[in-house]
């Protein structure tokens, strides 16, 4: 059995989670199968498409916290290095998930059915062509980020190892796979805006061919950091007190993410309203419909309100109080809340573009595709965490983290 | 004539000082000044000062600068009353950049007025006990005992990590 180094004790996660994943994971696969074969396949794949691109955002962006932190050289997040890179084992399946789509695109794109309008979209939303292109941008992105992990890994696995960077006590300068983690972090950095931008332009605004905007797929990579954020400060919190992470993550820690996830906060709002204001103040037809649709049109007007309170003001609101960013009861219930807004952001971007009955696609069908999706993430995280150490204890940047923490404060 | 007499005490942690504070509030002595050069949560906690009254004085001068300077736009704009544009003649949307711009003028400007007010600036006379170090790196706390006690008060200090107890006067 492995123990975490330094604590002596093996304190991991409960194995209900993954558990618990698994089985949500079959019933919404089985509920998507159900609904594909009675009838109701085009709710089905618009359901499989708004998960699709909010748990892979979810997961890039929470993954791309541990690159973030070595990138500014910053040591107060380490303790949440593993959790952060947990994400990484869904991201794989994710990319699976992403051919499915494939199977799916007659009833989702309108481009898929026939060709879009004018020469350019003829040729850049060829089916063959977005697939290839996002599922190469994916599958890179996906390789660096297991890169990332595995070097990140391979130290706190093996300390032992000659080149691991100590030998007889001594350091050893920096070792290899520090360095490459170093090297890979801008890298992932970069490819990640480039690749969530894509899917962002290729999987959503191209749902309403006429519709665009330049800065959409820079609001959708900030906004699936934004999530990630938000589910690694819900799972520090979390897994605090039932793992090892407890001798490490302490109030001083959650104010510091609660700092920064309200800091994301406020740049998601902002980049929401600068689009928001450039289609307001330009008035062209082809982009104020789209906004019109979301806001002004029944049945969506009051949801596109109720979102923009669950991902701006409510958040911004409560993250003014030192204590509650170090609650866990109250940011247990805001990080739900923040969730929940940001699924039904991704859903109101996907469901008026496709959706042209009565009332909002929102039932069991939703919930149970969700929750499958829900049970794949829970399942890869949960399996990560049970397996890989907890405490990344060959990482500089947590030495550095240990002996700030050790150290008394003086002006 | 009083028998009291006021102490000094120079502390180089921070938790040490705090510790220090908490060993004063047991003994009933009064702590007249706290001198830190720099804002630490622990302190204000460990003496129960009153709380800070500048983050309220920022908030409200943040919703008055706000709200002056929409009031402002919207007597401007209806004044003249021209649709420009084919917008409406109080349009709100870009009224959000007008009401930021006003929020963190008035915000800052309520601040610094309030550090002035808070601060009781400028003042003359340095309070009793205050050296430059206080400004630079070190802490220090003024305390008032009874004559009787000052041993008592200068060992307590000393074992709190005081680096030196000396009279204030």
């Amino acid at each position: 059995m492995r123990t975490d180094s330094g604590s002596g004790v093996d304190r991991r996660i409960p194995a209900a989670w993954p558990v618990i994943g698994g089985v949500l994971a079959i019933a919404g696969c089985i509920a998507f199968l159900a609904a594909l074969l009675t009838g109701l396949a085009a709710r089905a794949w618009q359901a499989y498409l708004v998960n699709f691109v909010f748990w892979a955002g979810l997961s890039f962006g929470a993954v791309l916290f541990s690159p973030v932190l070595n990138m500014a050289n910053a040591a107060w997040g380490r303790p949440m290095k593993r959790l952060s890179e947990a994400f990484s084992w869904y991201l794989p399946v994710s990319f699976c998930l992403f051919w499915g789509l494939y199977a799916g695109r007659n009833l989702l794109f309108t481009w898929a059915s026939g060709p879009a309008e004018g020469a350019f979209k003829q040729m850049w939303l060829r089916p063959w062509f977005v697939f290839a292109r996002d599922g190469f941008g994916l599958a890179a992105l996906t390789c660096l980020c297991l890169a990332y992990v595995s070097y990140s890994l391979k130290t706190d696995i093996q300390p032992a190892l000659p080149g691991t960077g100590t030998k007889d006590g001594q350091a050893q300068g920096p070792p290899k796979a520090w360095r490459s983690q170093k090297n890979l972090s801008p890298i992932i950095g970069i490819v990640y805006a480039f690749v969530l931008s894509l899917v962002a332009f290729d999987l959503i605004m191209s749902l309403d061919p006429r519709w665009y905007s330049t800065l959409f797929g820079g609001y959708y990579f900030i906004g699936s950091f934004y999530s990630g954020l938000v589910s690694l400060y819900l799972l520090s919190f979390l897994s605090k007190d039932r793992t090892v992470l407890k001798e490490y993550l302490h109030a001083r820690q959650f104010h510091d993410m609660g700092k920064l996830v309200m800091a994301f906060t406020l740049f998601t709002g902002y980049l929401f309203y600068t689009q928001f204001f450039v289609i307001w103040y330009g008035n062209i037809p082809e982009e104020t419909r789209y906004l019109i649709l979301r806001f002004r049109l029944p049945p969506w007007e009051h949801l596109g309100w109720v979102i923009l309170a669950m991902i701006l003001f409510i958040p911004f609101f409560t993250f003014l109080s030192r204590k509650a960013k170090t609650w866990k009861p109250a940011m247990t219930i805001l990080c739900l809340i923040v969730l929940a807004g940001m699924w039904l952001e991704r859903f109101i971007f996907v469901a008026p573009s496709l959706w042209h009955g009565p009332g909002i696609p929102l039932g069991w069908l939703e919930g149970l595709v969700t929750a499958g999706f829900l049970g794949m993430v829970m399942l890869s995280v949960g399996l990560f965490l049970r397996r890989m150490p907890l405490v990344p204890v060959s990482d500089p940047l947590f030495h550095k983290f240990l002996e700030e923490r050790e150290e008394r404060l003086r002006p | 004539m009083s028998d009291d007499q006021s102490l000094l005490a120079v502390f180089t942690y921070a938790d040490d000082l705090a510790r220090g504070l908490e060993s004063l509030k047991a003994t009933g002595c009064k702590i007249r000044h706290v001198f830190s050069p720099v804002h630490v949560e622990e302190l204000e906690e460990a003496t129960r000062i009153r709380r800070s009254p500048v983050p309220l004085f920022t908030l409200l001068g943040g919703i008055l600068g706000g709200m002056s300077f929409v009031g402002l736009a919207v007597y401007a704009h209806l004044s003249f009353n021209l649709i420009t544009s084919g917008k409406p003649i109080l349009p709100f949307v870009p009224w959000i950049v007008v009401c930021f711009e006003g929020v963190i003028l008035f915000s800052v400007i309520f601040s610094v007025v309030s550090w002035i007010l808070g601060g009781r600036l400028p003042r003359l006379g340095l309070p009793k006990g205050y050296n430059a170090s206080f400004s630079g790196l070190q802490f220090g706390v003024v305390v008032t005992c009874p004559f009787a006690d000052r041993g008592r008060i200068q060992r307590l200090l000393e074992e709190a990590g005081a680096q030196e107890v000396r009279d204030a006067d």
